[in-house]
């Protein structure tokens, strides 16, 4: 897993700003407000809104 | 997946890595320091940032998948990471930056001014947010050769100056950034010589460029284009013989604090 805390601490949801979590399976990052994942692709997390997914 | 990180490299990479050294020391940045490369494209800004600085962490951020993918192959230094991410849309935390950054990036932003407080907004109190552009005005002769050769065969070619949102002076990156809020703003021109060997170093990379000088390209034929080739020649080896010459690049930086 190539997304360090450090990362994790200062990654935020683009959407509302809020904090983000890794998933389950350490594939995607998941804002709870939004109830959107963003897919981590190739150890690059990708933090578009408009590629995010409902969860 | 490379090819248009690579079209880029080609024709400006090359002048983007000479420049973002010269932004980094305008900028200043502080041993501990950390960094948001805002719009980063093939990473010439982290690049010049990770060699020159003691930032303690460098985060390099870009809508397009492949410039990020490119950049990620460029640079080893453990303190940098890279993300997709939109500069309008920021993935981080407020205030989580000592630095905000962005090289070259501005004028193609759909809306700049959201991206301005969004780069505000993930700076901390006191840090600074900065930017830097290529001069429109036709003091830069990166851009002015090709469109004075450009005009020279098509009077209704408008050249880059012309384009709708174009960031490329003093007063237009002064007027952002005190639209943005931020105190302290400094604007500085800076000029740097960009050697070449031959013509065909210069020319070779319009063949495959992007943006505007790609579509005005895209819409010659190849009678025109040699046109233009000759022009542009005429107007950097004047009769001379092919072989070294020197064009004198010119941007604007700016930077501001966060009150």
């Amino acid at each position: 897993m190539a997304i360090s805390k450090e990362l994790l601490d200062i990654l935020a949801c683009p959407k509302c700003k809020g904090d983000i979590h890794l998933n389950d399976k350490k594939d995607g990052l998941v804002c709870d407000a939004c109830h959107l994942q963003y897919r981590i692709q190739d150890d690059i997390p990708v933090m578009l809104i408009d590629e995010a997914v409902p969860v | 997946m490379f090819e248009v990180a690579e079209a880029y490299e080609a024709m400006m990479g090359r002048w983007s890595r000479q420049l973002a050294p010269l932004f980094v020391e305008f900028v200043g940045v502080r041993d501990g320091d950390t960094v948001l490369d805002a719009g980063c494209g093939t990473g010439s800004l982290s690049a010049a940032l990770a060699r020159m600085t003691k930032a303690s962490k460098i985060v390099g951020v870009d809508p397009a998948g492949g410039f990020i993918e490119y950049a990620r192959t460029q640079i080893a230094d453990p303190r940098v990471t890279f993300e997709v991410g939109d500069a309008q849309n920021l993935p981080y935390s407020d205030a989580s930056f000592d630095r905000c950054m962005a090289l070259l990036a501005v004028d193609y932003i759909p809306d700049v001014r959201r991206a301005t407080l969004e780069m505000r907004r993930v700076t901390k109190t006191a840090g600074v947010v900065a930017t830097a552009m290529w001069d429109r005005s036709g003091a830069n002769e990166l851009d002015s050769c090709f469109w004075h050769a450009a005009a020279a065969i098509d009077p209704t070619a408008k050249g880059s100056s012309g384009r709708r949102g174009s960031y490329g002076s003093a007063e237009a990156l002064s007027d952002l950034w005190i639209g943005a809020g931020l105190i302290d703003i400094e604007v500085a021109g800076v000029t740097m010589p960009c050697h070449l060997s031959s013509f065909d170093q210069l020319w070779q990379p319009y063949l495959r460029s992007q943006g505007a000088t790609g579509a005005f390209m895209a819409g010659l034929s190849a009678d025109r284009r040699e046109a233009l080739r000759e022009a542009m020649r005429q107007n950097v080896l004047g009769d001379g013989p092919d072989g070294r010459f020197t064009l004198q690049a010119k941007a604007w930086a700016v930077r501001g604090v966060v009150s």
